[in-house]
């Protein structure tokens, strides 16, 4: 059986919790326009079917 | 306060992001541009990040101590300053793009229907074919279809001009009915233009001279051949086996016959002109089912590579997501007695679709036998996976049929009889429960029962 090594966990949640935090930080100086922009072009890729 | 609030915010936004950047091009160019630029740059930025936490914040000064450093930044700031248009839309499409992956990898997947194996719940897709000589819409009635109805259309031009050689496969329905479908062979093709996909291709004759036809690889062509090229004789089985007298049949055994068409195709002219309308496309949830346990009524989305039925012939796991009916948990007992399913001795509840097909209305046809779920068999559901079927259950491949059919792997039979689990959905295969249709625009747009 596949066991995880905690250690490589832990890393891999750091650098997860690092990316989410750095979007929602680059996120955080849009003006309301890119925002917008973002969302629209978010919701478009998440709505393609590959 | 409100316009004046917002324009101080904006201002503190504006010398925020000004003093990342400096941040940005210090990490990124501090080598480049000497321990001197960097000090005079950290000076300035300092300056900002001192009138920006002021109490309270002097706009005058933040002004000032953004054009300071917005004047020591430019000489130094390389690509990263000034930031250019191309550079700050490729930063846009990326966050966005990992917005996409993040929101379809833990909440919410886009599926496609490709079958009508749920129908009229979900419809796959579908053809619409248009009368030779008639014409199909003009092209801005071909964009319109295009962007309500997802139709994509196909215009496939005559090689020469006769009669068209129409080649039918006999076969039989999982009723036991016999059935004529016009074979195809399946051929690899491009999708989005650079994506690697396989098609199916039709291959008819005229004059000798062949047409072939591609199509996306679960769309069924043989209606659209019915429609056009025998145009008043209803479907295909009423061609080749009910009324085969009626027509010109060129070759004929027991397995295939080969057909010439009511009418004639002219070099250079259209000999098929149809659309093919896109599946209901619909988001799958991927977040419920890690708290809570499916129900029976669910429709849900698993992943097909674990199932032994759906193997193939060689034992190449069939790698694709089928969308289907939950209707049987681990320890269920099944029973079909057309039109109703038993759950346990019970006619089965928890969704609308199954008291439409128990009273064959709004088109549900109402459950029929298939493969495994004869008349008298029940089939009972073992720990660890779960029982699924289609809507459309004279038209669904599903957990009664996998395993029990020439084309699946040939151990699945005895695999069967000695109790291992060839036809059910293991549990770690779910992948979520489909919760919205967000296209086409058509009547079934909205939530997903």
């Amino acid at each position: 059986m596949l066991t995880l090594d905690p250690q490589l966990l832990a890393s891999f949640a750091g650098f997860s919790a690092r990316s989410i935090f750095r979007t929602i930080n680059i996120m955080s100086n849009y003006t309301l326009f890119k925002l917008k922009a973002v969302i629209i072009l978010a919701v478009s890729l998440c709505s393609l079917s590959l | 306060m409100g316009l004046f609030g917002q324009s101080k915010k904006k201002l503190y936004k504006e010398g925020h992001h000004l003093v990342q950047l400096a941040e940005k091009v210090i990490n990124y160019r501090s080598d480049v541009i000497g321990e001197q630029a960097v000090a005079s740059i950290r000076q300035d930025q300092q300056a900002l990040i001192d009138a920006l936490t002021a109490k309270p914040m002097q706009d005058a000064d933040v002004q000032r101590c953004m054009k300071n450093l917005d004047t020591c930044l430019k000489p130094h700031g390389g690509t990263i300053y000034p930031v250019t248009f191309l550079s700050e839309n490729i930063e846009m499409v990326l966050v966005a793009a990992i917005l996409a992956i993040g929101v379809r990898s833990f909440f919410l997947q886009p599926f496609k229907i490709p079958t009508n194996s749920m129908y009229p719940t979900y419809a796959g897709m579908t053809g619409e074919a248009y009368p030779l000589g008639e014409g199909a819409p003009s092209k801005a009635g071909q964009l319109f279809r295009l962007i309500t109805k997802g139709a994509s259309h196909y215009v496939v031009d005559a090689p020469a001009s006769g009669r068209v050689e129409v080649q039918v496969a006999y076969g039989r329905d999982a009723t036991g009915e016999p059935i004529a479908q016009v074979p195809y062979e399946i051929v690899s093709g491009k999708k989005f233009l650079v994506l690697s996909t396989q098609k199916r291709r039709y291959t008819f004759v005229v004059n000798g001279q062949p047409l072939h036809v591609e199509v996306p690889l679960d769309f069924d062509l043989t209606p659209i051949v019915a429609q056009s090229f025998f145009p008043n004789a209803g479907d295909i089985n009423q061609v080749a086996i009910q009324d085969i007298g009626k027509h010109q049949v060129l070759r004929r055994n027991a397995n295939q016959a080969i057909l010439l068409s009511d009418n004639s195709v002219t070099q250079g002219e259209p000999a098929l002109d149809f659309d093919i309308l896109t599946g209901d496309m619909l988001f799958v949830d991927r977040f419920s089912y890690n708290f809570f346990r499916p129900e029976v009524g669910d429709p849900f989305v698993f992943r097909t590579n674990q199932i032994e039925g759906l193997r193939a012939a060689d034992g190449t796991p069939d790698d694709k997501y089928y969308i289907k009916r939950l209707v049987g948990l681990p320890g269920d007992t099944l029973e079909v007695k057309p039109p109703v399913l038993y759950r346990n001795g019970e006619p089965i509840t928890g969704a609308d679709a199954f008291e439409k097909n128990f009273n064959r209305e709004d088109l549900y046809p109402g459950y029929s036998y298939m493969g495994w779920m004869t008349a008298g068999t029940t089939e009972t559901v073992p720990t660890g996976y779960f029982y699924a079927m289609g809507d459309n259950s004279p038209f669904s491949y599903d957990s009664r049929g996998w395993g029990s059919n020439a084309m699946s792997t040939p151990y699945a039979f005895e695999d069967k009889r000695a109790g291992l689990p060839v036809n059910f959905v293991p549990e770690k295969e779910v992948v979520g429960k489909a919760v919205f249709i967000f296209y086409p625009l058509t009547h079934r747009w909205g939530l997903a029962e």
